[in-house]
């Protein structure tokens, strides 16, 4: 059975997720081609046996109308029966127009694959639901850091495709981006996520400390790092929303959770307990997070934060 | 400007949801319900835009006979009238059904602007929005934060991977909701009394088969207990040796 995987370029650059998305076609797949779309792409694919590239200057950013159309391009050269694309915040948006152009029934989000069932949280991940889901054609996005990459080291034939993009596919576009630093990466997309919350006390206190254990983890780790937060610091106004993890925000799934003055509200939870290792530093030794977590200090973060960043920068 | 608004009749956020013993559902009694909270934001969005600019503003979900509490409160919050797309399992369904269904009610209606959550918390899809652009034709902006709304066209402030972003989106459009678009306002006692007045349609639709079957539900793997630590050296060994991060 064959797989279409669209592969997700910002600038050119090839998104990690994709390679993940790639890794996961290999198990649901025998013959893995591609279809890759932007400005200047990369021609690094590996485990691919065929490329389709799309280049187009419009699309030095991902934009979901048109880069659906490449796709229906691509899916007519090669009719397969999985469409595969990383489930990232363009690949959920990208995945329900997929769903809708070709008819097909789409599966978005999960993190496992089990004796041919796809395991994916449900109720924020409060139960998680085991599905069949088959036809002719199936839309699967899996959640990025939930597969890994292939080992399958086949370079790929590219394929020029020449597509006819209609302006009117680009109606809809931005005019105006602030990028956010190369350093500020997406909760999602993270190895390590500190996230801090009510315990911290004050905007000053999570301003000042959670970037800095960030920043410390970052260096001593070589790995990605995002800070998250509770839903308490972000409706105090500490940090903006877009780092909220859990129910009513981002769920996230990194290797490594530290949850820092968080109770762990089952909200919260709801949004970190497919985390690899939790490690939770909470002064009451009642907390809720301890009921989750894999590691706990029962200290007042002021106890522990500074120092733990000062034998970081040991390591 | 007409506005349609797709609701899903969730359990609460701080509810506990277990699978049956058969694992095939969760238990669903003794369960408090809400509208999908991303989805009130879609609510309250349409109520705004009516206030500001008039028109019309409808209610639509797909749900069985109880999802009318949620439609009812939509109309309490402000919407003009509700449209119930029959379905007794509802929460078994793919969305690209749920996503025909709304797509086959706004041509019917054809609505401006169709707004709703960017994520069900139930199944957990953010598909629905850009599967009813797609259908339609229509623009479509996601996790859409903040909109100003002109003539022809509207601004939409957005968060993306890349950061801030802002958007120009013609009409007709698809908005899905992100949390920060608006603040949802609870419902007046009048609001209440009225909404018991206005018109709820109840319509049967076949919607198209696929196979996709939630074999059954498990609980979360159990995690396997803390172990607590007694300092940041503690920390540090564990980071290497036993995490291996360092």
């Amino acid at each position: 059975m064959k797989a279409l995987v669209f592969v997700e370029t910002v600038k050119g650059k090839v998104k990690e997720a994709s390679l993940e998305a790639i890794g996961f076609a290999h198990m649901v797949s025998d013959e893995v081609v591609a279809v890759v779309v932007g400005k200047g792409v990369e021609k690094n694919l590996k485990g691919v046996k065929r490329a389709y590239v799309y280049e187009d200057d419009r699309l030095e950013i991902p934009l979901s109308a048109p880069i659906a159309k490449v796709i229906e391009e691509a899916q007519k050269k090669e009719g397969a029966k999985y469409v595969i694309l990383s489930a990232t915040p363009f690949g959920k948006e990208l995945g329900g127009r997929l769903a809708a152009l070709f008819n097909a029934p789409i599966l978005d989000d999960f993190t496992g694959y089990e004796d041919g069932l796809f395991v994916k949280g449900f109720y924020s991940n409060k139960v998680f639901a085991h599905i069949k889901v088959d036809g002719d054609m199936v839309v699967l996005s899996p959640r990025p850091k939930a597969f890994k990459p292939t080992d399958d080291q086949t370079e790929p034939e590219y394929v020029d495709l020449s597509v006819e993009l209609d302006d009117s596919l680009f109606a809809a576009h931005p005019v105006e981006i602030k990028e956010k630093s190369p350093e500020d990466i997406d909760v999602t997309e993270a190895d390590i996520v500190v996230s801090g919350g009510r315990g911290m006390g004050s905007a000053e206190n999570y301003q000042k400390w959670i970037p800095a254990l960030k920043d410390a983890l970052a260096k001593a780790t070589g790995m990605k790092v995002a800070y998250g937060a509770s839903r308490a610091a972000v409706d105090a106004g500490w940090v903006d929303h877009s780092h909220q993890v859990g129910q009513t925000g981002k769920t996230v799934s990194p290797l490594v959770y530290f949850a820092i003055g968080i109770s762990g509200a089952i909200q919260h939870q709801a949004g970190m307990r497919t985390s690899k290792t939790i490690i939770a530093i909470n002064k009451d030794p009642e907390a809720p997070i301890f009921g989750l977590a894999d590691y706990g200090i029962v200290a007042k973060w002021e106890d522990v934060l500074p120092e733990l960043i000062e034998k970081l920068k040991g390591e | 400007m007409k506005v349609l608004v797709f609701i899903k009749r969730t359990p609460d956020t701080a509810a506990v949801v277990k699978p049956t013993p058969d694992g095939k559902d969760i238990v669903r009694e003794g369960l408090a319900f809400i509208i999908n909270p991303y989805d009130e934001f879609a609510v309250q969005e349409a109520v705004n835009i009516k206030s500001a600019k008039g028109g019309e503003t409808v209610v639509m979900t797909v749900g069985d006979d109880a999802s009318t509490e949620q439609l009812r409160r939509a109309l309490a919050m402000g919407i003009d009238r509700a449209i119930l797309v029959k379905h007794d399992r509802f929460w078994e369904l793919n969305p690209s059904q749920v996503g025909y269904a709304i797509a086959e009610i706004a041509k019917k209606e054809n609505p401006d602007l169709i707004i709703m959550g960017k994520v069900t918390i139930d199944d957990y899809t953010y598909a629905l929005a850009p599967y009813v652009a797609q259908a339609l034709g229509y623009n479509l902006v996601t996790y859409a934060t903040n909109v100003e709304y002109g003539d022809s066209t509207m601004k939409v402030e957005r968060e993306s991977d890349l950061g801030k972003e802002v958007w120009e989106v013609p009409y007709p459009a698809v908005i899905s909701a992100e949390r920060g678009l608006n603040e949802p306002k609870i419902p007046s006692v009048m609001g209440v009394m009225k909404a018991k007045k206005k018109p709820l349609d109840v319509v049967e639709m076949d919607l198209p088969s696929y196979a996709y079957e939630i074999v059954r539900f498990t609980p979360p793997p159990p995690r396997k207990g803390v172990k607590l630590l007694e300092s940041v050296d503690d920390l540090i060994r564990v980071l290497k040796e036993e995490v291996k991060i360092l």
